[in-house]
């Protein structure tokens, strides 16, 4: 494996990692009773976007 | 909880939200393992690796579903021991499982099922949303990451913006559904959907 692929491999694993955690972590949350604000739905709708801007901006550079 | 159905042949093997969860750090080190073998020419032979790893894994699954109580730990941990390292491509005649994946994308596609076919989110509609449009975001970003490795076409770029964006729009359109006070709106299939074919286009570029 060249360090170009292990590279790309360790940041697509530690995206996986970090949302799993965070799904784990929210149904943790809801078993809890916790309720989950408007804030947060806010949030996460921001990083929605962020995201897709970056794909955006990603595929315009090919 | 609602549980999911996995299928080997004629075995029948209920999968809870404890043996999803733990196969996520199960896949992961499995490809841990298979990273340390590339470096010893010995186990680069197909016919070692093809025995070797789902041993591998097994013995790894039953024994985490031991030490974590799984009930029918030994079952489980077949199946889901196949599923974490792939080694059920040597069953294909006689298997009906998911597609191997051990990579990010079996992660993502772990998290989406876990979301879509557990009563724990169902019963929490705006943790469903939260749980979605973070799974979303991460898909995403992983297949900018894969894009700009130049791992798609133009073609298949082109395809994966229209996607991308419907999926955004959907998810947009599921959460003002919710505050119009609607918790099962069409935009949640629609946006499943969008995400199973993002998944899979990761699946087959991310995939090992």
């Amino acid at each position: 494996m060249s360090t170009t692929s292990a590279l790309l491999v360790l940041r697509l694993v530690s995206e996986g990692v970090g949302v799993a955690k965070e799904i784990a972590d929210l149904a943790k949350r809801v078993q809890a009773g916790d309720e989950i604000t408007d804030a947060e739905i806010e949030q996460a709708r921001n990083k929605v976007a962020e995201s897709v801007a970056n794909w955006d901006d990603a595929s315009k550079q090919e | 909880m609602e549980d999911q159905i996995a299928n080997l042949s004629d075995i029948e093997v209920t999968l809870t939200d404890l043996m999803m969860v733990l196969a996520v750090p199960i896949s992961f080190a499995i490809q841990f393992i298979k990273a340390l073998a590339d470096k010893v020419e010995f186990f680069k032979a197909e016919e070692i690796r093809k025995s070797l790893f789902p041993m591998i894994s097994i013995a790894l699954t039953i024994g985490a579903y031991y030490i974590a109580g799984v009930q029918d730990f030994v079952i489980a941990g077949v199946v889901m021991g196949l599923a974490a390292s792939g080694g059920y491509q040597a069953f294909s005649g006689s298997a009906k499982l998911i597609k191997p994946a051990a990579t990010t994308a079996g992660v993502l596609l772990l998290c989406s099922i876990l979301i879509f076919g557990c009563e724990t989110f169902k019963s929490d509609p705006k943790a469903e949303l939260l749980a979605s449009q973070k799974t979303f975001s991460a898909t995403v970003d992983s297949l900018t990451i894969l894009q700009v490795a130049g791992k798609f076409s133009t073609e298949e770029t082109e395809q994966l913006t229209v996607l991308i964006h419907q999926g955004q729009d959907y998810l947009i359109e599921w959460e003002g559904a919710l505050k119009a006070g609607s918790t099962r709106p069409d935009a949640i299939s629609l946006f499943q959907a969008v995400l199973d074919q993002l998944l899979e286009y990761e699946l087959a570029k991310g995939g090992d």
